[in-house]
């Protein structure tokens, strides 16, 4: 199909590659600090969070200006860069990811931070007088009770990343095969007045979306139904 | 009390919790069942989770069997503690099975002092293996977590009020469970209550606790006298005890010791006519029902003129507070001294609506001479009983035979002190109200206990 070109193709394993890492670097990061944010109680904590939940209000465009900014051959990016011979991290791929997770973390780090909240002391007590060590009361008892949280906060993180425009253009550019994700073509399409292909885009991206959705209401309920 | 002693439980901590204080310190023995009794809000739960390690108390002290687990430089984190722990809510891990929520603390090592199929054998476990725990009742999934803590291989095993949180009849369900346990096992057990009834069933060791100390300590019946009272057969005992009339250490401690009162039959005081006990006990339900008590059913007191020369009767719904009107004039000012037909079936309603209410005691007094029309009457006191509430009513003595009569099938449990009724009624009344202007209702029993048998 002529339509389903090269660079189309192209541009939409990119946007899934990018975010599937992304989402897998998410939920390593926004676990443990979730997990923080659930249970310390310090007044520090909530400032934390604050600085986590910053890209929910911040313009796209802010972040991508102070992310360049860091990620460019004069901050710690490029200084990074130069272990393995690059001049900057700013318009790569890599690049991209630290911007994804950066912008996508609250997304994530707030379902499951809500998950940990909600199970309480309770169960990490009974597993404690259970001869249960710390550690493996978290991989048994809080991370399977948390579940929906994780499976929420992946989704999310996933969409978001795939949605993702704004910070995509500061930071990444529109570099075929390097970081011209789906959202970016779009935009390129319309530019040079490709409405077909730019339609196409448009309309897979809402077809996605809603999947999205339908997919964690379902799943919503079947928890609540089990819990039930 | 801070020293490690071998075969005892020797545990002491003190400091703030939120606006409460603890300081309480404890010497038991490590073996049997321990209580550990006192009103809500004593400190008694805070105590079994200073001794667990849920609960961190900068100045503590806590050694089992010789092994320290705390002490001003030392803390033993939970995970270390040989205990099991039963909370008051079974707390089973929603997203595992009840047998690996049975085996989840299970040690991989064979050396076990109790099995797993020992286990499902002793708690009745083996049709709920593969069972979610939300497909359990309330009472399965208490002996699920019993089953799981005892299955972690403790040495000592806390159990936080296990049984409060359930209804009656599934409580039931559960005690001759928590009895075989005993029968059983030779693991030492703290079994946090406030509910006396249960403890007496099995506990060998008693700590009373008020306010956040503990106020006493020993034997259950070092602290907790004889029994009141016996079944209908042990009326021979009743005829000897009589010589000891008023002697207070017969006393029971709580205001009504369901323990004593046979559950399947009315508990009646049986007393001579002069000591007049159906009147304590009408003012003695009312007091009760007045504070708050969970408490139901229909007295009757004389009605007297100025001159104290008896014109009538009165009748009282107590948990409605509302008079029956059953005194039908007889004339001359004077009263009926005895229900009619529809004064009858109000009472009937009464007992009723304190069964649907599920009270915790059914009183009525003055009924013994109302065997000709009590049919319905007695029909309710049976479901009462058959409810698992208790019925509790004086009757004088010469009217024994009539009274016995009138509860037919159902039975009478005579509570045979006679004249020391009184005594103990009077004392008791006047000791609950000092309680209770002192502390919250809920707090009297404990109260007291203490000053009883401690103070």
């Amino acid at each position: 199909m002529e339509i389903w070109s090269a660079e189309i193709r192209q541009s939409v394993l990119l946007t899934v590659e990018l975010a599937a890492i992304s989402t897998a670097i998410l939920l390593v990061l926004a676990t443990p600090l979730a997990w923080w944010l659930a249970r310390a109680k310090g007044w520090w904590t909530e400032i934390i969070a604050s600085v986590v939940a910053l890209p929910l209000v911040l313009p796209p465009t802010v972040l991508g200006f102070y992310l360049l900014v860091l990620l460019g051959p004069d901050g710690p990016g490029g200084w990074l860069a130069r272990l393995w011979g690059a001049r900057t991290l700013a318009f790569t791929f890599e690049g991209l990811v630290i911007g994804s997770v950066v912008y996508s973390m609250p997304f994530v780090v707030q379902p499951i931070r809500n998950a940990f909240a909600a199970m309480g002391e309770r169960p990490l007590e009974v597993a404690a007088t259970l001869r249960a060590s710390p550690l493996r009361t978290f991989w048994t008892v809080a991370v399977p009770l948390a579940r929906p949280g994780f499976l929420t906060g992946a989704v999310l993180g996933f969409a978001h990343t795939v949605g993702e425009f704004g910070l995509v253009l500061m930071i990444g550019g529109n570099i075929p095969g390097h970081t011209k994700v789906l959202s970016v073509a779009l935009f390129d399409y319309v530019e040079t007045s490709r409405w077909r292909e730019a339609s196409m885009l448009a309309g897979g991206m809402v077809v996605f979306a809603f999947a999205v959705i339908l997919t964690m209401t379902l799943v919503d309920k079947r928890a609540a139904r089990a819990a039930a | 009390m801070r020293t490690a002693e071998p075969a005892r439980i020797n545990a002491a901590f003190r400091g703030r919790l939120g606006s409460f204080t603890l300081d309480a310190e404890l010497s038991l023995p490590a073996t049997g069942v321990t209580a550990i009794f006192g009103p809500s809000g004593c400190g008694k739960t805070s105590v079994a989770r200073c001794i667990a390690g849920l609960q961190r108390m900068a100045d503590g002290f806590c050694a089992v069997d010789g092994e320290v687990w705390q002490d001003g430089s030392s803390f033993r984190p939970v995970h270390r503690r040989p205990i099991g722990y039963v909370f008051q809510e079974a707390s089973l891990f929603p997203h595992l099975s009840v047998q690996r929520n049975l085996l989840f603390g299970a040690p991989k090592a064979a050396r076990a002092q109790i099995t797993f199929s020992e286990v499902v054998e002793l708690l009745g476990l083996a049709a709920l293996l593969d069972r979610s725990p939300y497909r359990l009742s309330g009472g399965e999934r208490q002996r699920v977590a019993i089953g799981r803590a005892l299955l972690s291989q403790p040495k000592l095993l806390l159990m936080d009020e296990p049984l409060s949180a359930l209804d009656r009849t599934t409580r039931y369900e559960i005690f001759p469970f928590l009895e075989r346990l005993h029968e059983t096992l030779s693991l030492p057990v703290l079994y946090i209550s406030h509910d006396m009834a249960e403890i007496e069933r099995f506990a060998d060791h008693l700590v009373l606790m008020e306010q956040g100390r503990v106020v006493g300590s020993g034997p259950l019946h070092s602290l907790h006298p004889i029994p009141l009272a016996g079944s209908r057969d042990r009326l021979g005992d009743c005829s000897r005890r009589r010589k000891s009339v008023g002697n207070p250490t017969r006393m029971t401690s709580m205001p009504i010791d369901f323990h004593d009162i046979d559950p399947n039959r009315v508990a009646a005081i049986l007393y001579r006519p002069q000591d007049d006990v159906d009147g304590l006990l009408a003012d003695f339900a009312q007091d009760l029902a007045r504070s708050g008590e969970r408490i139901g059913g229909v007295v009757q007191r004389n009605v007297e003129d100025g001159a104290g020369c008896q014109i009538g009767m009165q009748a009282i719904d107590l948990m409605t507070g509302a008079e029956i009107s059953i005194c039908q004039p007889l004339g001359s000012g004077a009263m009926a001294c005895k229900l009619d037909a529809a004064g009858l079936a109000e009472a009937a309603v009464a007992v009723t609506r304190a069964i649907a209410a599920d009270v915790d005691l059914v009183v009525i007094n003055k009924f013994s001479k109302q065997e000709a029309a009590g049919d319905g009457l007695r029909d309710e006191l049976a479901d009462a009983i058959a409810a698992g509430i208790p019925v509790l009513t004086a009757v004088p003595e010469k009217c024994l035979d009539a009274w016995n009569d009138f509860t037919g099938g159902i039975g009478t449990s005579l509570l045979c002190e006679r004249g020391a009724i009184e005594g103990w009624w009077l004392d008791l009344s006047s000791r609950m109200k000092r309680a209770r202007a002192a502390r919250a209702p809920a707090e009297a029993p404990a109260a007291l206990l203490a000053d009883h048998h401690v103070g």
